[in-house]
């Protein structure tokens, strides 16, 4: 059940959430207010702003993040691999099995390279 | 009794956060509160003693899946706001579908599920199992990665 | 302890949440969303019932949904960019035409 080992974490988070809402609201009591067109600008001095913030980007970074996600989860999966390698019977067996896991993901690694996939155009 | 004060208040995150996950104006900001949702999640894993799925759940889901939708909303420009329709028949219709649903299942005796006392999911223990049993889906499931991946990068790279 | 009931029902709400986002929506990258909702709706069942039965085997099966989200996230998310390169919308409702 939930013991004491999460307590910390908890606390953790409780500081983590609460820490930035009290600074904002410690400076804005502090601050004076004197709004001025000019001070809602992204850059005080330089280039005035023009066009969307949300514009479409790159797919390249959805490649990117794609390749991640997928090798993201072969590491996840092989944690308990490594975790039970001592204690498990049958090393051989468990050595094969690990080693099809993670040959049949290398062959989509060699497919995203075949496809540039990892080159930045 | 503590279990049931953070059950209670995990529960009302989750079920706020998944109605803005469709109820908000901006879809980021969905996308932002389906990560507190999965992170409410997490902590559910951790309170049942799955900690190997709770740590799972933040690194694939809030760490790698979410990335991924969020590419998405950034690589696609939103046209038109994309908020739910919610019209009075259809709130009254979820309303009502919950509601039926949970009479029927507290109409249901559970109480023959009583949890052992030394429960633990380990890595080590979901190894196991998943090693000893569950071998041909667990390569079953390279595959299916393999796939998954070949077709999206097909799918997404640039052409010409 | 809370009672196995309070987590089925819990699932219960999230898994209606979740397709009455689908099913209201018109937005695909939202629905894609609604979906991850009711995989998570799913697998805190699993994990519930895996508890409160001392049985592993559903911590293993949530491992595999997990693993299958991933992958169906990733596919679904190529085939929605890849519509809106060829339709420049993410409307379910005005994508009709059957090829192109």
């Amino acid at each position: 059940m939930l013991t004491g080992e999460y307590i910390a974490i908890g606390v953790f988070a409780l500081i983590a959430m609460v820490f930035p809402v009290i600074t904002f609201l410690l400076s804005r009591l502090l601050r004076p207010t004197k709004p001025e067109p000019d001070k809602y600008l992204t850059y005080e001095c330089g280039l005035i702003p023009f066009g969307d913030a949300r514009k479409p980007y790159d797919v390249q970074y959805y490649l990117f993040a794609l390749l991640f996600v997928v090798f993201d989860v072969e590491a996840v999966v092989l944690f308990p691999w490594a975790e039970i390698f001592k204690s498990f019977g049958n090393i051989t067996l468990l050595l094969i099995e690990g080693i099809i896991f993670i040959v049949v993901l290398a062959l989509g690694l060699i497919y995203a390279w075949r496809e540039k996939a990892l080159e930045w155009r | 009794m503590k279990d049931l004060i953070m059950f209670l208040i995990l529960s009302v995150i989750a079920v706020v956060s998944s109605l803005f996950v469709f109820l908000s104006k901006n879809i980021f900001r969905g996308a932002l509160s389906l990560s507190l949702l999965l992170v409410t999640m997490a902590m559910f894993f951790a309170m049942l003693n799955a900690e190997f799925i709770a740590a799972v759940q933040i690194l694939v889901y809030a760490g790698g899946v979410l990335v991924l939708i969020l590419f998405a909303i950034m690589l696609t420009k939103e046209r038109e706001p994309s908020v739910s329709e919610v019209t009075t028949s259809r709130a009254v219709a979820l309303i009502a579908f919950v509601v039926l649903s949970l009479f029927y299942l507290a109409k249901h005796t559970w109480e023959k599920y009583v949890p052992e006392k030394e429960f633990s999911a380990t890595g080590a223990s979901v190894g196991t199992k998943l090693f000893q049993t569950y071998v041909i889906p667990f390569e079953a499931a390279s595959f299916l990665l393999l796939a998954a991946m070949i077709g999206a990068i097909y799918l997404a790279r640039r052409r010409g | 302890m809370v009672p196995l009931s309070s987590y089925i029902m819990l699932s219960l709400i999230l898994f209606s949440i979740g397709v009455f986002g689908i099913l209201t929506t018109r937005n695909m990258i939202r629905i894609l969303m609604g979906v991850e909702i009711l995989l998570n709706s799913a697998n805190l069942n699993f994990i519930a019932f895996s508890r409160y039965m001392g049985d592993i085997t559903g911590n293993v099966f949530v491992l595999f949904t997990i693993i299958i989200a991933a992958a169906e996230a990733a596919v679904g998310l190529a085939i929605v960019m890849m519509i809106y390169r060829n339709y420049l919308t993410l409307n379910v409702g005005k994508i009709k035409e059957m090829r192109w």
